[in-house]
């Protein structure tokens, strides 16, 4: 007798089963199957059922990635990229004077990091690292914010629209999060949140502002920033994002959006975001 | 407050973002006198003197995070 997949328990917090199932077991009978995002020694499937006290258990592990939405309406938070390979997060809908409805997210996820073609370039969601391909299309580059390189010269964003090729394919929600009530600016020490492609829903606390930054980019190119935000994490330990949560909306507590994901620290727990009026107005779009 | 921190920022911003390892300048605490944040991406001690010096001189707190290279896209995982 297989126990419930209720009785198995949710999984350990830093293991890799994103999935469970019942599966043929050879000889007959049923066995546990699991599906897990990456292979890990710390995580041992035997010693799981182990200390259920189901060692005859048969348990087979397949190892097939991250389960990423495909569905339509797509809501922000999800994957998104174009079609060169780049991959991030589709923050949210915006909308500009004429009511027509853009994907947000940034110059690097959907326009190539200003070699994007506008009116062409093809994206899809999920993006290409998450398993999209060209039949994942949800619109095409509408127009991006180009970065100046060189070091000196100051950029305020990293953004970028994409105009769906179907309205109906794209939803106002933001996973996990919900519905947006506008947008807003934020003060330091303010908590916030965001959902990205990469690490969900993770909360924060705005630490740093007025951040100027020079960035570096594949070629040995340097950009310089001005009037970031810089988020961390309110647990020690996490980080706020992770590469792949670029283009994530970051929002307060009242659900208004504050700012645009554009980078992680790979080495500490710091994320930059941009204010998000700065995008909007640039774009001369509002939060749809 | 406000604005006095802002242009000391600023001043910070001219004399320092881009060199001795300094990466990022900005403004963890805009109350009293306040207090920026050097992000460094290497732990230079000389640095860090010539940034202490004018921080007392300009009477505000710093503090230093070495954060290593920022990269708008990891270079290695490519995302």
């Amino acid at each position: 007798m297989l126990p419930t997949v209720s009785q198995m328990g949710p999984p350990p917090v830093e293991s890799p089963v994103v999935g469970v199932g019942i599966g043929e077991a050879s000889g007959g009978g049923e066995r546990i199957v699991l599906l897990t995002e990456i292979e890990t020694g710390a995580f041992d499937s035997k010693k799981l059922v182990a200390s259920l006290g189901m060692e005859d258990l048969q348990v087979e592990e397949i190892r097939g990635g991250r389960a990423i939405s495909t569905a339509r309406p797509a809501e922000g938070g999800e994957s998104l990229g174009h079609s060169n390979g780049d991959t991030g997060t589709f923050g949210c809908l915006a909308k500009n004077g004429a009511n027509v409805s853009f994907l947000l997210s940034c110059n690097h996820v959907i326009a190539a990091l200003n070699h994007g073609q506008k009116g062409v370039d093809a994206v899809w969601q999920p993006g290409k690292k998450d398993g999209g391909s060209a039949n994942s299309r949800i619109g095409v580059l509408e127009d991006f914010a180009y970065i100046t390189t060189g070091g000196h010269t100051s950029n305020r964003i990293d953004a970028a629209l994409c105009k769906p090729d179907n309205v109906g394919d794209v939803s106002t929600k933001i996973t996990s999060v919900g519905t947006l009530a506008g947008a807003q600016s934020i003060s330091l020490g303010a908590s916030v949140r965001k959902s990205g492609a990469k690490t969900g829903l993770t909360k924060g606390k705005v630490r740093l502002k007025n951040l100027s930054l020079i960035v570096d980019y594949p070629g040995n190119v340097q950009a310089l920033f001005d009037g970031q935000l810089g988020i961390i994490s309110p647990r020690s330990g996490q980080n706020f994002s992770e590469q792949g949560d670029s283009g994530s909306i970051v929002v307060d507590d009242r659900n208004c959006a504050v700012g645009l994901l554009m980078s992680c620290l790979s080495g500490v727990d710091l994320t930059i975001a941009t204010p998000i009026q700065e995008v909007l107005s640039h774009f001369q779009v509002t939060i749809q | 407050m406000g604005s006095r921190i802002e242009s000391t920022r600023a001043e910070a911003k001219r004399l320092f973002l881009g060199t001795g390892g300094v990466v990022g300048v900005g403004i963890a605490n805009d109350t009293g006198h306040g207090l920026l944040t050097f992000l460094m991406s290497e732990d230079q001690q000389q640095t860090r003197q010539q940034i202490e010096s004018w921080a007392m001189r300009n009477e505000v707190a710093v503090e230093f995070l070495v954060t290593g290279s920022i990269r708008i896209r990891d270079q290695k995982k490519e995302k």
